[in-house]
Formats: structure tokens, sequence, C-alpha cells
């Protein structure tokens, strides 16, 4: 009897000791991994020891981060965990929210008043400096799905709200740059795949429409849906946000390209690659598990791409990456077309201007990215 | 180091389950010793100093005071010392901001308010030695000749950071002649696996709300919001020490030693007194042993008493921190305790239980408010919104929010404060056939697997922003 009331213990004790033996002979035996695609960061490798880092404190810290980059089934036991949040009812993981329709939406919060203020005032003594040129200056501030798509979002989800943001904005705005208002044609088309479901990015589509409305603003004649070809080119891509928020049972996002009817040819330069292309696709990336660089393979400092235009016109856009797949349609309007990243873009702004002849500067970002990255601020150099 | 990661269960743990375990018995105590000071010294290189030296010290005057026994003089002196030295060391490390800043204030005085870091774990060490001490002095415990084992009980790592005190008396048997079987093993993994669940999955996550909410302009906050809120942080800090206490207890067990139990499902007391004798148990045996006994206690009449109430009190409260909130927090408890001494407890013991229970909860909640805010005006207006006072909404949309999506967090919460489930699994514990035990087993497996996910999340640290 009284052997049968401990069973358990004996059981229970077994179990931990394998439990915990197996992850520490799995953490020694599992070669280390160098990087993590899904946070898209380089992983802790094992410190080495020095008596100084010790006594620090740092060896410890550096330790304790290397079993925990390291440890065996990471992304699994992520998946359990935010299997278990649900089963809880939790309706966000890591500040994304698990919306309706396995929408994957990322949260917004206000900025605070003073940095707000900075970036304003550095984007419109920006627009001064250029007064007494023929440059035009167009802002375009792209809002996120956690707006467009609230009705998406679980029920009274404590979310700022992003149009009154993006009015803001357009209020403090120098009266020379023209802001390029989307918010209306996007909403109006909120039923059709305009973001996708599990990135933090927009869609290819949404990206058309925003440009069939900047064509306004710029004056020039849009290419018309049909003067495309719609290549899908994916549709197993799981983004961003599935990674940040470890929710797992959800369906992957597709990828169309746009590729003008017409036949086109450019090239396209990439300066911190010393590089030179004839395409902007990156197909190769296809493979990654960020399909979404697929669009001039990513990020990059600087891009010049030439095209055989005769109107001679040179655009410069200041962006973020929900530039990517915009730019592709501006190409057919412009005879030159700078992109250029001021999160990496590190000579100043000026001594670029004064180069180069610019007609017209577009400066595009997320509204998130614009609020939460300081960047910007680098407009003013 | 602390118990609730992953280093610790992963690697540290086992290391030193094997080592522990192959060592013979005369060896244990030495490999358990090196261990602890391998876990303390793991996030205080520097500090080890400090309580090695508690240590050497509390051991030798353990031994002067033996050798004087008979001389009363001197071994009241050697006790004087080491109280002094003893409470020298932690008023400086702890309280010397505190002090000096106050000390300022008064007397406009310019002091350096220089604060050190908090070396980990002092505030339980040095009662443990000092308990110690005491008690040699006064002829209950014989001391301990052997330096290792000395030096095992009082860094002892499983209770090391975060209690419990274990007095000297309680081990002493054990220090030398533990018998280690995988009975108590048992058990103690079981002790050990409940507290880190208490803590990873209830006071972690609940204490996510109460940070959102805290964070939360006071102004934009909602009476619903205020309440959620405040909930929230008395589960937090419930689950998070007691859960941690059950870790170290079942650490001991691991280990072959028996701590005392630090807590007793606090939150259905029918009075203040009851709460206290529930809360932190042994914190508060160390106040009564050390303090209120010797002060007299309550057999010097009333008015005695109560100066030696308002004392431990006072003590207690800046026991638990550097700062006018915690003794304010102390002294409201006193408060409490001498009404209901007067005459609260006599006029609730005829009244529904309900009422007794509203009556503590109410109180130890509020009584939350001024542990958790540092600075007073906030937590009285903090207190001000919760019964409606100013201007503030009964209710927002997002308490709607945090309601739905904590709804079963806190359901589980609630039941895990209160002796239901324990009962219940003691029962079916009486007879659970080969098949309970394994499925019994399972479920605490289980239970260690899912915080181990939730302890991996917490590195989980996706680095997207560039992508933008």
């Amino acid at each position: 009897m009284d052997q049968d009331r401990n069973l358990y213990k004996y059981i229970v004790g077994a179990l931990m000791l394998i439990y915990i033996y197996s992850i520490f002979a799995l953490n020694v035996i599992i070669p280390n991994k160098a990087f993590s695609e899904s946070e898209n960061r380089v992983l802790e490798q094992k410190p080495e020891f020095s008596i100084r880092k010790v006594l620090k404190g740092r060896y410890t810290l550096d330790y304790e981060k290397y079993i925990s980059d390291q440890f065996p089934f990471r992304e699994f036991f992520i998946g359990v965990k935010s299997d278990c949040e649900r089963l809880m009812g939790k309706q966000e993981n890591n500040g994304v929210y698990l919306g309706k329709n396995g929408y994957l939406m990322e949260e917004f919060k206000k900025p605070k008043l003073e940095e707000f203020k900075r970036k304003i005032e550095n984007i419109n003594s920006f627009a001064d400096s250029n007064l007494n040129t023929n440059t035009n200056i167009y802002f375009m501030l792209v809002p996120n799905s956690v707006k467009i798509l609230e009705q998406q979002l679980p029920l009274f989800a404590p979310v700022d709200d992003e149009f009154v943001y993006i009015n803001k904005v357009k209020d403090s705005l120098h009266k020379n740059i023209k802001f390029v208002d989307i918010y209306n044609i996007l909403n109006s088309k909120k039923d059709e795949y305009i973001y996708y479901k599990t990135d933090h990015h927009w869609t290819t589509k949404s990206a058309f429409y925003a440009y069939e409305e900047l064509a306004k603003y710029m004056k020039f004649t849009p290419y018309l849906e049909s003067d495309f070809h719609i290549k899908r080119v994916t549709d197993n891509f799981y983004g961003s946000l599935y990674s940040k928020s470890g929710f797992r049972h959800l369906s992957p996002d597709s990828i169309d390209i746009y590729i003008p009817k017409r036949n086109e040819d450019y090239i396209v330069k990439f300066y911190d690659k010393k590089k030179t292309s004839n395409s902007i696709y990156e197909m190769d990336n296809l493979n990654k598990k960020d399909k979404y660089t697929i669009f001039f393979g990513g990020n990059h400092p600087l891009i010049k791409i030439n095209k055989n235009i005769s109107n001679g016109r040179k655009l410069l856009v200041i962006k973020d990456s929900y530039a990517n797949n915009l730019i592709p349609f501006l190409m057919g309007h412009f005879n030159e077309i700078y992109v250029m990243d001021l999160r990496y873009y590190n000579d100043n702004l000026s001594g670029f201007l004064k180069k180069q002849e610019i007609d017209d500067i577009l400066i595009l970002y997320n509204e998130k990215s614009f609020f939460e990255e300081e960047s910007i601020n680098k407009i003013s150099w | 180091m602390v118990f609730s990661s992953l280093i610790f269960i992963f690697v540290f743990l086992p290391l030193v389950i094997f080592a522990y375990y192959i060592s013979p018995k005369s060896l244990r105590n030495f490999v358990f010793f090196i261990s602890s000071l391998i876990f303390y010294a793991w996030g205080e290189p520097i500090y080890i100093l400090i309580m090695m030296f508690s240590t050497f010290f509390d051991y030798f005057n353990g031994l002067l005071i033996e050798k004087y026994r008979e001389k009363k003089k001197i071994t009241k002196l050697i006790l004087i010392n080491s109280l002094v030295i003893n409470l020298g060391i932690l008023v400086f490390f702890k309280y010397f901001g505190f002090i000096s800043s106050n000390l300022n204030y008064l007397l406009n005085l310019d002091l350096k308010t220089f604060n050190f870091s908090l070396p980990l774990g002092i505030s339980f060490y040095t009662f443990q030695t000092l308990s110690y001490t005491i008690d040699v002095y006064l002829g209950n415990i014989l001391p301990q000749k052997n330096i290792i084992s000395f030096g095992t009980y009082v860094t002892m790592f499983p209770q090391l950071v975060a209690g419990p005190i274990v007095r000297y008396s309680d081990i002493a048997w054990e220090l030398d002649n533990r018998r280690e079987n995988f009975t108590t093993f048992g058990e103690g993994v079981e002790l050990f696996i409940i507290g880190l669940g208490k803590k990873v999955l209830l006071a972690n996550n609940i204490g996510v709300l109460w940070n959102i909410i805290k964070s939360t302009p006071i102004k934009d906050i909602s009476i619903v919001s205020a309440w959620i809120g405040i909930l929230a942080f008395t589960f937090q800090i419930y689950f998070d020490f007691s859960g941690y206490s059950d870790m170290a207890i079942g650490l001991g067990k691991i280990f072959g030693f028996n701590l005392t139990k630090n807590f007793n499902y606090p939150y259905v007391s029918e009075s203040i007194t009851e709460f206290w004798r529930r809360w932190h148990i042994s914190l508060g045996t160390w106040f009564r042993e050390y303090v209120y006994i010797p002060l007299g206690g309550n057999k010097r009449g009333k008015l005695k008493q109560y100066r030696n109430l308002f004392i431990v009190w006072f003590l207690t409260g800046l026991w638990h921190g550097a700062n006018w909130n915690f003794v304010l927090w102390g002294l409201y408890y006193c408060v409490f305790l001498i009404i209901e001494k007067a005459f609260l407890q006599k006029w609730l013991e005829n009244k529904p239980k309900f009422i007794s229970h509203l009556y503590v909860l109410l109180v130890v909640i509020i009584g939350w408010i001024f542990f958790e805010f540092e600075n007073l005006n906030e937590g009285v207006r903090f207190i001000g919104i919760m019964f409606g006072f100013g201007t503030h909404k009964f209710y927002n949309a997002k308490d709607i929010y945090y309601l739905y999506t904590n709804g079963i967090l806190f359901t589980l919460a609630g039941i895990c404060s209160t002796p239901l489930l324990k009962k219940k699994i003691d029962r079916l514990k009486e007879n659970l056939g080969q098949k309970g035990s394994m499925i019994y087993s399972l479920v605490l497996i289980t239970l260690l697997f899912i915080s181990t996910a939730y302890l991996v999340n917490e590195s989980y640290n996706p680095f997207l922003y560039f992508r933008f």
C-alpha cells in the first residue's frame, strides 16, 4: 500500500531526470547554430572564459544567452508557448495580434510627442532648404494593416489609432510638401488582399493602388492593371509576423509580381554591392525565409535604376521597405530613379542633392516604421 | 542565477545532482557547499566575499560562545559583536542610501547618498546567521564544529536567494545526518515543478497585465482597470513568491533537506492575524522569536505589547525594502493586528464567513498598493480611482479585452490560491494505483515541459526591425 502511494514519486523523479539530462546532452551534442532565420539575428555562441569577464559579470550573462539561444528544439518550444497562449484565450503574443481570418497584425503605439515633433521639424527643414530649387517633394505615409483591417482585430484590442496620426502628419507638413493621401483608397479596398496575413508589409496589389493615386499627384498617366502580367511567384510565404508572434497553424501568404507587358530594359545599380543587374527581382530569395526580399534583394543604402525613357526626369525615393514593391511601377515614368534608405545611407543628403539634379523626391514610409524608427531624422543632414 | 531559468534547470541542476550523488556521503556537504558558492558567484562574483565573511565570522562566534560558556559577560560581548557586525553589514549595503537621504532631508546635511547594488540574498542569510548565533548564545543549540557543514547551512543554494529563512535548529540534524532517498527526491521534484509552474505560468503571465495597467498614464486608468490591475498584482506577488519558496523547498528535498514551509494559502485567511501566519511564515517566525518575544511579547501588559508590535512591524516593513512605503506597509498591518486583538476578531467570529474573507482580501489588496507604489501620492491616487474618486471612467473598451483575454488565467490563479485543488489531488493520491501514478507523473512533467516553453520564449527576441 505504502509502496503504491510512493509510486508516483519514483516515476516523476525518474522522468524529470530523463528530461533534464536529455536536454543537457542534446545541448552538448547538437552543433551550435550561427544564425536564426526566423528571428533574423545572429545567435550567441559559447563565450570565451576570462577572469576579467567573470568579475564584470559579463561571462555569466553571455553564457546564459548562449544557453537560451542554442536551446534544443527552440522553434518547437516557441510554438508550444503560443499554442498554450491561444488555449488560454490570449489574442496577442510578442506584440502581434491574432486577428480574424488568420490575419496577424502588429500593434501600433502612438509616438511620443517630442519625437513626433522632431521628425516633422527635420522633414520641414529639409523642404525649406529645397525651396529655391524646382524640386517637387511628395510624402506618402502608408497605414498598416492594424488600421485598415481593424475589423479583423480581436474585439476591443487596445491599439492606438493610426488614422489620427496620419492626419497629424498631414496637417503639420511644410506647404511645399505634397502629402499623398492613400488612406481612402486603401480603406475602400480593404476586402481585397492588400496586406500579407503573416508579414508586416503590404501586397503588390496594394502598392499598385497607391501608385495609381500617386500618379494623380505627380501628374502622369498610370499604366492599367491590364498592362501587366500578374505572376504569382510563391504561395508559401510565412513572413515576419509569423516569426515574431510564434502563432502557428496559419495558412501562408502568396506574393505576386507585376511584369509590364511592354518591352522594358533597364539597369539597376546597387552601390553597396558595387554591382549592376538587369533585374530588380532577386528570384533566389524565394528559397529563403523572408521572401519579400525578392524585391531588390531587400534594402540597400542606395540604388540607381536607369531606364530608356526620353523624358529625362529624375526621381529620388527616400523610403523604407514598403517602397520596394511600389518602385517597380514608377520605373515606367522616370528616366532615372534613385532609391535611398536612410537607415543605411550615411552620407549627407544635401551633398547628394547638389550633385544630382533631382526633379522629384518621394518620401515613402509605412506608419509603424516612420514613428518607431529614428533614421528619417537624417533627412536634414 | 534564478531557479526559473533555462541555465539553472538544464545545466546547473543536472551537474549538481550528478556531482552530489556520485560523491560518498562524507563529501556531499562539501559538494553542496561548493555548488552553492558557484550558484551565488554566478550573479555576484564580488559580493560572495561578504557572504564568505559572514559564514566564517559566525562560525567562530558560535565556537567562541561555547568556549566561554561559563563567562556570561564574555559570551554577551561576543553576541553583541556579532549582532553589530552582521546588522552593520546589512544596514550598510541595504539601507545606507535610504538613511543618508533621510538625514540629509531632516538635518539639511549633505551626506553622500550613494546606493550600493544590493548583495544577493543578504537579507536572508544575515537573518539565518543571526538566528544561529543567538540560539547558540541562548543555549538552544550546540554550535556547529564543522566549517563545511556550517557553510552548507548558510550558503545552501535552494534558499539562498529568496528564503525560506531556515533556522539552524530546524536543520542542524539533517546537516550531518540526512538520508537522501528516492521518495523524498520525488517529492522534491513534484514541489519544484509546481513552484516553477506557479512562477512561470501564473505569476509571470498575470504580471504582464499589471505592467500594462501600471504603465498607463494615471489619468487614463478607469475604475475597472484599477481593480483588474491590482488584482493581477495580488496574484502575481503571491505566485511569484510562493512559487519560489516551493521551488526552494523542492530543491531542498532533492538533496535530502526538509526546509520549513513558507506559505499556506494566505488568501483564504479569515483575519489578518491568520494571514500573517500563512504568508512568508519563516519571516514571521523569525521576527516573533528574535524580536517580539525578547522584547517581552504580550507578557508585560497591553501598552508594552502594542509597542512591541509596532517595533516588529516597522522592522518587517523595512526588511522588505529600503523605502518608507515598505515601512508604511508594515505599520498598516500593525494597525489591523492591533484592532483585531482589541475587538475585531471577536466581532468577526459570529458573522458569516464571507464577511471575514472579504475584509481580509480588501485589506491585503489595498496593502499591496502601498507595497508596490514607492511614491505614496501615486499609491493614494490609485486607491482613489478604485473607489471612484475623481473623474475616472468606470471602464474602457480595453478593459473588456483584458478581461476576456485573461479570464482563464484569473480563474486558474483564483483556484490555485485556495487549497481546493491541492485537497482534491491529495485525496486522489491516497489511492492512485499504477495507472493513476503514471498519469499524475505525466501531468507534472507536462507542466515542466510547458514551463520550459515559456522560458524559451523569454529569450525569443526576433530582430525584425531593420526589415521594415
